[in-house]
């Protein structure tokens, strides 16, 4: 623990940096306006990328919460709870941006849409696993507890969006704009999404390792007070 | 043998247990002795397989505490781990069937325990309406009912009556008879635990910090020790 | 096999007795869900409301209601095992965790079962659905719903009965997963009581029974560890 807490990847929050500023730049200068949705549509960029990280950080969490149970090294549950915090971060971002860019463009805050849909119960599961944690005291049985709610509520992802996509789809609904696939995207717009889900994710891997390091200090304290009280 | 090779646990932010090595042969009777809090209870229940170690392994006959050497301890914890709602026999029917004890050989056991510890006219109680010296018997009676060859008790009798007490040392005697059983307990209670055991150990802040066998230790030498670890932490 | 299966019906056979003494689980069971029956009742005007998307109201209210009742009965389920501290006693023990686990998810859903077959009956009278032209095909549904939420139930009330909060936190952690039972038991009740046929409802069905498989599987592997103390 003597270590430098910065470790092998101080260069890490620059890079970030640098590159978060390209993105911000290509997303509002180099991309073109969308001919159809106008401006609204760079959201996109902020939409996309938060969704991809989202998912990839409950995918992660996932995988700690294995580790964890398999091996129980408390660092894994450090880097899940860390995982599932930035996760929700992101998660909100996109349930933020996409009635955003909704309103101007379908006319309504909230359509229920599949995706859209996945992500808010996607979010609800997250935070009770956040709360889970926060009403637990015991750090190893939180821990255990944790990890189950980190494997069940992934493993339910695709159960969840299969039957939203059912259940919009086996109902009547207004007409809704589809963008057109990746495809069809004009080179200046690949630009500006690609450097944003880099810098995202980029963006994300910092979060991580800054909460898992604020939580291993807590952890110290905590063992620190303990030991003191002792004597 | 019953051993704890540098077990350590932590609850919450806590070290309940320091790096402990402990071993107990087949025939022993081991009582621990300590003030609450020094980790008597969380020794007891690591040993159990309860309770995981954070470092260290608990073995018994040379091997980790995998779910079917389970079957071969008895527990008798704080908590009773009865059903409240339930007769005493329909608990012990519970139990030997998690347990997985032919039912022929449940019933012998219940009228053995039951005659011994004499809570036959109970058996058909729920355990809701007996005293504190009837559910201890009856939770003696889940501990012992599937023939487990280690008995761990904590405090056993505690909050118990002299009749009770009697009732449960002579089954405690019994089963020595029997076979040769590790027997391990937590006890405040200095004469007790000479009364019983054939070795004393003194456990304060998770670790060990006394230990010898009956006839090299005296009732002064063990106070001695608690009141050495009392007087260097207070 | 014999083990587990021996294991598996003493949870059940132990559940149920000790609900059969008391009747506590069932009974606020019932009488939850008849109440949020009667009281959707109110919300949505009488019958829940007329018209086409009348069926639709009913099927929600009566799988909202049953979601709700079952939240009741697990805090009272899973308290009476942290009373007498059950799940150490069964951890404490050489028998499979996974055993114990599906006993304890088929007691529930066996209560469950009782109070929906309560529900549905109350269901007909007040909301004069017809639920007896196609009763197979809506016990079909509600086991293969209640399968799945007494699956994931049982495993989020076993950790949430060790909590500081208990049962406040339970359908905070449930509700979320179970939407996929939600729709599925509501979708699939709605076309049945709307006069509809198996072609509208089967592949609720089979949506919900890959919940319960997926579920019961994952849950019976990590069951161990909400049991360890």
């Amino acid at each position: 623990m003597r270590r430098n807490e910065r470790g092998a990847f101080g260069w890490l929050p620059v890079l970030t940096l640098c590159v978060l500023a390209f993105a911000i730049f290509a997303d509002l200068f180099i991309a073109g306006t969308d001919r159809l949705q106008g401006p609204p549509q760079r959201i996109f960029y902020i939409h996309v990328p938060s969704a991809w990280v989202a998912y990839f950080a409950f995918f992660l969490v996932f995988i700690f919460s294995i580790r964890y149970l398999a091996k129980r090294n408390p660092d894994d549950d450090i880097r899940a709870h860390a995982s599932a915090e930035a996760g929700v971060v992101f998660c909100t971002l996109v349930l933020i941006t996409g009635p955003i860019w909704a309103r101007p463009v379908w006319g309504v805050w909230w359509t229920w849409d599949a995706r859209l849909t996945t992500t808010l119960i996607l979010w609800m599961i997250y935070v009770g696993y956040l709360m889970l944690r926060a009403y637990m005291t015991e750090p190893e049985q939180r821990a255990r507890f944790a990890a189950v709610m980190g494997i069940v509520g992934f493993l339910n992802v695709p159960v969840v969006h299969m039957s939203v996509e059912w259940w919009r789809t086996l109902h009547p609904k207004p007409v809704v704009m589809r963008s057109g696939g990746l495809r069809d995207l004009p080179d200046s717009m690949h630009v500006a999404l690609w450097s944003s889900l880099l810098a995202f994710t980029l963006l994300f891997v910092c979060f991580v390792r800054k909460r898992a390091q604020i939580e291993r200090l807590n952890v110290r304290v905590e063992e620190a007070r303990a030991a003191r009280e002792d004597g | 043998m019953l051993e704890a090779i540098g077990v350590s646990r932590r609850y919450g932010w806590r070290w309940a247990l320091k790096d402990l090595n402990l071993s107990v042969s087949p025939g022993e009777t081991l009582a621990l002795l300590g003030k609450n809090g020094s980790g008597k209870t969380t020794l007891l229940k690591t040993l159990a397989g309860l309770l995981k170690p954070t470092q260290g392994a608990v073995r018994l006959s040379g091997q980790p505490i995998s779910r079917e050497a389970k079957g071969r301890i008895g527990l008798l914890s704080h908590e009773p781990m009865l059903y409240e709602g339930l007769t005493v026999r329909e608990n012990l029917e519970y139990f030997a069937r998690l347990f997985d004890v032919e039912r022929e050989e449940m019933l012998t056991r219940v009228d053995l325990l039951a005659g011994t510890l004499e809570i036959e006219e109970r058996l058909d109680e729920p355990v809701r309406v007996l005293s504190q010296g009837f559910r201890q018997r009856a939770a003696f009676m889940r501990t012992l009912l599937h023939t487990p060859e280690v008995v761990l008790l904590d405090e056993p009798f505690s909050g118990l009556d002299t009749n009770a007490v009697q009732r449960l040392e002579s089954v405690i005697d019994l089963m020595r008879d029997l076979r040769e059983y590790i027997v391990v307990f937590t006890t405040h209670d200095l004469s007790k635990a000479f009364e019983m055991a054939e070795r004393i150990a003194v456990l304060a802040g998770g670790r060990l910090v006394y230990e010898e066998d009956v006839e090299n230790s005296s009732e002064e030498d063990v106070s001695a020790a608690f009141d050495e670890y009392a007087g260097g932490s207070a | 096999m014999r083990r587990f299966f021996s294991v598996l019906l003493a949870v059940v056979e132990k559940d149920l007795r000790l609900e059969w003494r008391t009747k506590e689980s069932l009974l606020v069971m019932v009488v939850f869900a008849l109440l949020v029956l009667t009281l959707f009742s109110f919300a949505f005007g009488p019958g829940g409301g007329s018209g086409e998307n009348a069926r639709a109201v009913q099927a929600g209210i009566l799988w909202i209601s049953f979601l709700f009742a079952c939240v009741i009965g697990l805090s009272r389920t899973m308290g009476v095992e942290r009373e007498s501290t059950g799940f150490s006693a069964m951890y404490a023990s050489p028998a499979d965790p996974s055993a114990l686990y599906l006993g304890k998810v088929v007691s529930v859903a066996v209560l469950m079962g009782i109070m929906e077959f309560v529900g549905f009956a109350v269901l007909a009278v007040l909301y004069h659905a017809d639920v007896w032209k196609s009763a197979g095909a809506l016990a079909l549904i509600a086991a293969s719903a209640t399968l799945g939420v007494a699956a994931a139930g049982t495993l989020f009330s076993a950790m949430s009965a060790r909590t500081r909060t208990r049962e406040v936190l339970l359908p905070v952690l449930m509700f979320p997963a179970l939407v996929p039972v939600l729709i599925a038991a509501v979708k699939a009740t709605e076309a049945h009581l709307g006069g509809g046929g198996w072609a509208d409802s089967r592949d609720w069905i089979r949506l919900m029974l890959v919940y319960d498989v997926v579920f019961l599987v994952a849950a019976s592997v990590v069951f161990e560890y909400i049991l360890e103390e």
